[in-house]
């Protein structure tokens, strides 16, 4: 389980709350369809490598997130090489309300989080 | 459904494929070198096993997959060693099967509610009468039924009179519906051969008040209890299958009850058996019949025969206590109507209504005890079982640790190698089960065939849903208990550093603490059952010993009526004689020996006899039997003679009395000639006549085998009680008993076709059936002993043969010190004892405080006997040397060298 060594390695990385993720692949799809190769890839190089994104939970959240209907996947050809194909998945409708669900639902709990952390800046 | 599973996978491993090919190409622009840069890829993949079932957890009811893959796994494992499986099986179908037949037992005695209509409404009406000695405030001059224990020591009496409930159903509107039976012997003649019977007289709403309907036909209506209406029966499913093979056309067919004619109307269904659960039932017949059927202390007219028990539906929302004023309010009335008494105020009889949902059951109050060890039995058995197992599934467990410990390390997760190790354990369970039901069936019967003793059971005890629900239960219980601490185990297995381990000196694998005192606690268990084996071997041994004091052998038993065939008290006597000269005319017959009630039959008459010059009487059994009857049943006489023909003839009062009666009654003098009077038996105005004691018998047994043998008198059946004309027929054979039954048979039917041949069996027969409960306790504990001790030998040498392997490398050390086989093999053996004497330790204890509930069925042996405690115990120790001889013998022959080099 060496991602796992190598993730402790620089103790500035950041451990993702639970059900974080999902939010975070729904809002990468945004952009547009991805492979869950980009999707990671993204996440990490955007936090700066501060969120490394292991793909023992990528792939779960990929397909649990598909088999709630909130994203769909095709395989198409990749835009640099047509020669390969990937599994591209994009935002359904679906997951975009669930986008905006939990977007919400993260800056109250956000904002809940900095009065008590930050009492004087809020005042 | 599988196809599209096949292409998922495929999906997934495409898409995981192309993320390892993108990341080995980054990682490769970053300069590592392709072997580098793969190596690189596959960590950032991580654990691709975990991965994969991860995501597969995602697409749904993969737990159905995974169960039937552990299942098939599970399955290949057992497949591999039949031995443990066979073993495991085994033990569990013994388990199972037992508890599940007691269930079905308890179930019908205990907690089953009849097939009726609401039967939480329904009460039995009880009466208590402690606090008036002999007095009898309501004048009874008959009484018949029975009576249930109260907490004063009295009892809770359940009859009343015709009249006083044709009284309450007039005064008692609380009640919506009262329903009233009386127990009854019955001669039926059907098909040409007349045989007993045991039956009911129903009130004609018994059946609708209910709510119980027929199977077949129809139940008995209020119109078939009028004086005026035909006579009609109902029959139970019992006796339908038994008498009639289940001939749907007995329906509608005219059969003889006590010689009156009576339709047949009606088939009940099986779980239908009246109100008294475990009471034999045949026939239910109106109540309008007992003028022309019953016997003379029954009847519907007289307010001083009591023999009806009553049911009443109480109507909702009414007080159980005001319920049982009113009806003491209404029979004190009636009482005083009849008797002309007024009841004294200060001493009412007093009414209680008892819960009427699950019918009386005398049964419950008999048999409890016998019913409460056949459920520890069982109990215990499974327990032995399922310890048993555990500590097996530990050891295999334990040895199957690398292959554990390689599945956990390439993905399995801790609870997925749990799930797996207890999906083993079920898939035994049910199989145990499964074999475990095959079981119950015979295991019913037989407990039900003993439990009955000599009076058959009447109880719907077979194996139902509930019974079924109920071997379930016990299954996933079973399950839960023999595999949880295993699975557990196996799963922390799993994260130990087994596989970095080579054996290592200080011990190869862990090591089985759990499972050594598992063992200990099955021994514990199992020293109970070896006790109650001794304990229950001892009793039989001492019961056959018993001198019955008569000839048990070679001779064939038989009973008939002829009260109920027709004939009248006096018309009796000559057909005794006319079927005592037909019987001993047959081939092979030696004698034959008549008496009012049998022998080692569980009743007796009993009564008080006067002696001339005193006032006190003094309590007698009396059997009325036939001349020459103790020589034809080999009683020795000690003074005197027998009784003779002349004493039938010309009934000159003539009795022999038994040892006992002279030692207690006329000690220091000779009993010859001398005179006593015996009861009045109820004969009026007839003053008793003294009878003449003419011999001294030896003391033979009489009620039963245990019962010591009190003041005896032997009379003429000439003086029987009138009314009573059944008759017991003891025929001596020099051929095997049951050898002459058909000739017997053509001969009672030559004298008259209509007088039944009822309960043939042998004398030695009838012993044993009175024993039934002793030989099923010594039967049952013993073979469950035995399984005990092997199990026991299992179990331990399980263990042992684990410690020593585990050991191999110490022991090679030992040896390599100078250690000799004998400290070897007393190393082993040593501990194999340590585990037994634990186990021992505690389950004495355990088995003193058990075997007190035992302590009715024993005989001449005591519950904390020490010949059997100290048996049990060499015996279990003696197991447990036994079971640690073969590893003991495996350690002291390793060879040092080849034992450290090992791996």
């Amino acid at each position: 389980m060496s991602s796992v060594n190598m993730a402790n390695e620089s103790s500035d990385r950041l451990q993702l709350l639970q059900g974080t993720l999902d939010m975070l692949i729904l809002r990468t799809l945004l952009f547009g369809p991805a492979h869950g190769h980009q999707i990671a890839k993204h996440i990490q190089r955007t936090t700066e490598d501060l969120l490394q994104i292991e793909h023992g939970s990528l792939y779960p959240a990929l397909h649990r997130l598909e088999r709630k209907g909130w994203i769909a996947a095709k395989w198409q050809a990749a835009a640099k090489d047509l020669k390969r194909e990937f599994k591209y998945y994009r935002l359904t409708p679906a997951g975009k309300k669930q986008l905006v669900a939990e977007e919400s639902k993260w800056k109250k709990l956000t904002g809940a989080v900095a009065r008590i952390m930050w009492p004087a800046e809020e005042a | 459904m599988r196809w599209r599973r096949g292409k998922r996978e495929e999906d997934l491993d495409r898409e995981l494929r192309a993320d390892l090919e993108l990341e080995t190409a980054e990682q490769r622009e970053s300069g590592l070198s392709p072997e580098e840069a793969h190596y690189a890829a596959m960590r950032a993949l991580g654990n691709q096993a975990l991965l994969r079932e991860h995501v597969r957890e995602t697409w749904g009811w993969s737990w159905i997959e995974s169960t039937v893959q552990d299942l098939r796994y599970a399955a290949r494992v057992l497949r591999r060693s039949p031995g443990f499986t066979a073993i495991a099986v085994l033990s569990l179908a013994i388990g199972i099967g037992a508890n599940t037949s007691v269930f079905s037992i308890v179930d019908a005695v205990l907690l089953k509610s009849l097939p009726i209509r609401h039967p939480e409404q329904l009460r039995v009406f009880t009466w208590n009468r402690y606090g008036y000695g002999a007095h009898d405030p309501a004048g009874m001059t008959s009484h018949s039924g029975y009576c249930m224990g109260d907490d004063y020591g009295g009892c809770w009496d359940g009859s009343f009179s015709y009249p006083a409930y044709e009284t309450f159903r007039r005064a008692l509107p609380q009640f919506s519906d009262l329903v009233a039976y009386g127990e009854n012997q019955f001669t039926v003649t059907a098909a040409g051969t007349a045989d007993f019977a045991f039956g009911q007289y129903v009130s004609g709403n018994y059946f609708t008040g209910l709510g119980a309907q027929a199977l077949l036909g129809r139940a008995i209506l209020p119109d078939d209890d009028q004086p005026s209406s035909p006579h009609v029966a109902v029959l139970t499913h019992l006796y339908w299958t038994r008498r009639f093979g289940g001939d749907p056309a007995v329906v509608g067919r005219l059969i003889q009850v006590n010689r009156e004619p009576v339709t047949v109307v009606g088939v009940m269904p099986p779980a239908f058996q009246g109100l008294l659960p475990g009471r034999e039932v045949d026939l239910f017949v109106p109540m309008s019949a007992v003028p022309a059927t019953g016997p003379k202390y029954y009847s519907i007219a007289a307010p001083d025969i009591w023999w009806v028990q009553i049911f009443g539906r109480l109507k909702p929302g009414v007080p159980d206590q005001a319920a049982a004023a009113a009806i003491q309010a209404v029979l004190a009335h009636h009482i005083e109507s009849y008797t002309g008494a007024a009841i004294p105020a200060s001493s009412p009889i007093r009414i209680a209504l008892a819960p009427g949902g699950r019918g009386v059951s005398i049964l419950r109050d008999s048999k409890q005890t016998a019913i409460l060890i056949l459920a520890v039995t069982a109990v215990l058995v499974l327990l032995i079982a399922c310890l048993n197992l555990a500590n097996l599934l530990l050891a295999r467990y334990a040895a199957r640790a690398k292959e554990i410990a390689v599945r956990v390390s390439i993905g399995a997760g801790r609870r997925r190698v749990a799930r797996q190790m207890f999906t083993e354990s079920l898939l035994l369970a049910g199989l145990g089960a499964l074999a475990g039901l095959l079981l119950a069936r015979p295991m019913n019967r037989l407990f039900l065939d003993f439990l009955a003793g000599t009076v058959p059971l009447g109880l719907d005890a077979h194996l139902d849903t509930r019974a079924l629900a109920f071997a379930l239960c016990a299954t996933l219980l079973t399950a839960l208990l023999f595999g949880t601490i295993p699975a557990w185990r196996a799963a922390r297995l799993g994260t130990s550093p087994v596989l970095k381990e080579t054996a290592a000196i200080a011990g190869g694998g862990p090591r089985l603490t759990i499972g050594r005192y598992l063992v200990s606690l099955q021994i514990a268990l199992s020293l109970i059952l070896v006790v109650g084996t001794g304990l229950f071997l001892r009793t039989l041994q001492n019961l056959a010993a018993v001198d019955l004091g008569f000839a048990t052998d070679h001779i064939l038993t038989f009973q008939t009526d002829p009260g109920r065939s027709g004939y009248q008290h006096a018309e009796a006597l000559p057909l005794y004689h006319r079927l005592q000269e037909r019987i001993t005319a047959i081939p092979g017959v030696e004698s034959l020996a008549m008496s009012q009630l049998p022998l080692i039959g569980g009743v007796v008459t009993n009564g008080g006899v006067r002696l001339p010059g005193e006032a006190r009487r003094k309590p007698t059994w009396f059997l009325f039997c036939s001349d020459s009857f103790l020589s034809n049943v080999r009683i020795p006489l000690l003074l005197g003679r027998d009784l003779s023909a002349q004493d039938f003839d010309h009934p000159g009062r003539s009795a022999v009395v038994n040892e006992t009666f002279v030692r207690r009654y006329l000690p220091g003098i000779n009993p010859i000639g001398r005179i006593f009077y015996p009861p009045d038996w109820g004969r009026d105005g007839d003053s008793p006549q003294p009878m003449t004691i003419v011999g001294v018998a030896r003391d033979a047994h009489y009620q039963g085998v245990r019962a010591t043998v009190p003041p005896t008198a032997y009379m003429p059946f000439a003086l029987r009680p009138p009314g009573d004309s059944n008759m017991v027929f003891m025929v001596r054979t020099r051929l095997a008993p049951m050898s002459i039954v058909s000739a017997v048979r053509q001969a009672v039917a030559g004298v008259d076709p209509n007088l039944p041949v009822a309960q043939v069996r042998t004398e030695q027969d009838q012993v044993n059936r009175s024993l039934g409960t002793e030989r099923m306790f010594g039967t049952l504990v013993t073979t469950f002993g035995v399984m005990a001790l092997v199990l026991a030998a299992i179990g331990l040498y399980g263990v042992m043969a684990f410690s020593v392997a585990r050991r191999t490398s110490e022991v090679g050390i030992r040896m390599a010190l100078g250690a000799r086989r004998g400290d070897v093999q007393w190393l082993v053996l040593r501990q194999s004892l340590y585990l037994a004497a634990l186990g021992v330790l505690a389950g004495i204890p355990c088995a003193l405080a058990l075997t007190g509930l035992v302590k009715k069925l024993l005989y001449g042996v005591k519950p904390n006997d020490l010949a059997s405690l100290i048996g049990a115990i060499v015996l279990m120790l003696l197991v447990a040397a036994g079971a640690a001889w073969i590893p003991a013998r495996r350690a002291s022959h390793v060879d040092p060298m080849v034992a450290l080099r090992y791996e």
